[in-house]
């Protein structure tokens, strides 16, 4: 099959270990250490790779919208900006005030979907895990909808959504703890439970959006799909802290997730308490997932597709993959912002194009053989 | 194929399916409500250039950039006068960034001013964001525009 020999060359080429000669009077320790060299070597330049698409990526983002602005113009507003030096009023505001929070929104939910993808699936062991496909966002979107259309808050405030989003994204997290401990599920198995759980929340809010006044209702079905294009720099700070925290406090565990995606009874052998480990992990994921979906609502796959093709890039090794799955995630996103932008101008919801594309790279990689990419 | 493979394909076609869904739901409620800030208006400018009187049109149009913010270019377009347009992007908070304002508190207009590209521009704006008139100095003329009802 090609695009099982595609993904098998694409993972020899990033490992570079089938490629190496060995050196005359080399002795194997020598020989291993240089194997391991030019493997983070090619990690690196991947790592590297993938931030020069990243910044390119901003620039050339930023340029789409019916207001005209070239690529280098676009940094050097931003730079005029930065610096207070501002020659263009209009320029400055289309590219600051407007373009800009999509574009970081788009960076920050790619971000962080895809770290917390990366986690779920080592943590699991299933690589059908993110917080999408476990039913954790349908649970915050159940949270933050329940505070758009019926005004209950448990706090009240500027933060009501997102922690309204959070405690209801902790539901189907502990019934994931539950499950795993009950009986072993397998991969499939997961997927299943989270769609299940998905589909009664989607009851809830339905119900609930039924009882709404129509325009209140309209507002929410736009924003539950996913969409990026009405946060301003208000709600920036807050989607990027809990982004921010989350990515730092996964990343921090990144040790502790190899151990986990070795198998329990291994991370168990090196002392790790495995399941105060899956709780804390949840609970990370769980708040990532509630800061995005409060303000961008439920956009699927990037946490799900962002670490399987980061995977075949730079390995299973969570201290290079939690950042790549990252990097990849914000250029995923940056990506399909651009799509729907071609498809039909500014209006198409992200959520829409992220499991358009998303999904059927998806399929093709689990037909391909999940074996040889997980 | 392997069943936890042919499964896991069928869910992730039933996501999909569902995204899918959830935007058909949420375009019929956008057409259900159309947008009352989107427009397209027309202007009868005159005015004087090098002391001539002029006289022409102009035509505001919606660009969408931001959920958040109204955008509506106008170009205009007046016999002996290069034709120049200008932004006026109306914020969250429903007035225009960047502009000053300078007068109004009638109970319909507020009146507010920037320089452009060497142009001194005044708007005089009304209820839902509406530009009933704008006056525009430039280099040797000086031109007022009224919304055509």
């Amino acid at each position: 099959m090609n695009i099982k020999k595609t993904l098998t060359g694409l993972k020899d080429r990033a490992s570079l270990t089938k490629t190496l000669d060995r050196i005359e009077g080399e002795s194997d320790e020598e020989y291993v250490y240089r194997e391991y060299k030019v493997s983070q070597r090619s990690k690196a330049l991947f790592l590297g790779g993938f931030l020069a698409l990243f910044i390119i990526l901003i620039g050339l983002k930023i340029t789409q919208g019916p207001y005209d602005i070239g690529f280098i113009e676009v940094y050097q507003t931003i730079w005029h900006h930065i610096t207070g030096d501002i020659i263009e009023p209009m320029a400055d505001n289309v590219v600051w005030e407007q373009r800009m929070p999509r574009v970081l929104t788009a960076v920050i939910v790619g971000v962080g979907l895809a770290a917390a993808g990366a986690a779920m699936q080592s943590m699991m062991k299933n690589p059908l895990a993110d917080p999408y496909t476990t039913g954790i966002s349908s649970g915050a979107l159940f949270g933050a909808t329940l505070a758009m259309t019926v005004g209950i808050y448990i706090v009240g405030g500027f933060y009501g959504r997102v922690v309204n989003a959070f405690v209801f994204a902790m539901v189907p997290a502990l019934f994931i703890i539950a499950l795993s401990r009950w009986k072993k599920p397998s991969p499939a198995m997961m997927i299943l439970v989270g769609i299940a759980i998905m589909y009664i929340f989607n009851a809830f809010q339905s119900y609930m959006m039924l009882r709404a006044d129509p325009n209140s209702a309209s507002a929410v079905y736009t924003w539950s799909v996913g969409s990026i294009g009405m946060t301003t720099w208000d709600e920036i700070p807050i989607i990027l802290t809990v982004s921010a925290v989350g990515f730092v406090s996964l990343f921090l565990m990144t040790r502790t997730l190899n151990a986990l995606n070795s198998g329990d009874s291994y991370a168990k052998s090196l002392g790790i308490n495995v399941d105060k480990v899956r709780i804390i992990c949840l609970i990370i994921i769980s708040l990532i997932a509630a800061g995005i979906v409060s303000f961008t609502g439920i956009i699927g796959f990037i946490g799900l597709v962002s670490p399987h093709i980061a995977r075949i890039f730079v390995g299973s090794d969570n201290r290079i993959l939690l950042p790549a799955s990252a990097l990849l995630g914000a250029c995923m996103m940056i990506i399909c912002d651009m799509v729907a932008f071609i498809i039909v101008g500014s209006t198409l919801q992200i959520g829409i194009v992220t499991a358009m594309i998303g999904g059927p790279i998806f399929m093709l990689i689990l037909i391909a053989q999940q074996k040889e990419v997980w | 194929m392997r069943p936890n493979t042919v499964v896991a394909v069928l869910a992730v076609g039933a996501l999909m399916i569902g995204a899918f869904m959830l935007y058909a739901t949420s375009d019929l409620f956008g057409s259900m409500n159309p947008d009352q800030y989107d427009r397209k208006e027309g202007y009868a400018v005159t005015g004087t250039s090098d002391g001539s009187e002029v006289s022409g049109t102009a035509l505001l149009t919606t660009i969408n950039e931001s959920g958040a913010y109204h955008n509506y270019l106008i170009d205009v377009s007046v016999d002996g006068v290069p034709p120049f347009s200008f932004l006026v992007p109306f914020g969250p908070d429903g007035h225009p960034s960047n502009y000053d304002l300078i007068g109004g508190g009638s109970p319909i207009l507020d009146v507010y001013a920037i320089s452009l590209e060497g142009r001194d521009i005044t708007i005089s704006v009304g209820e839902l964001c509406t530009i009933a008139g704008f006056t525009v100095i430039g280099e040797g003329y000086e031109l007022t525009g009224e919304i055509i009802e």
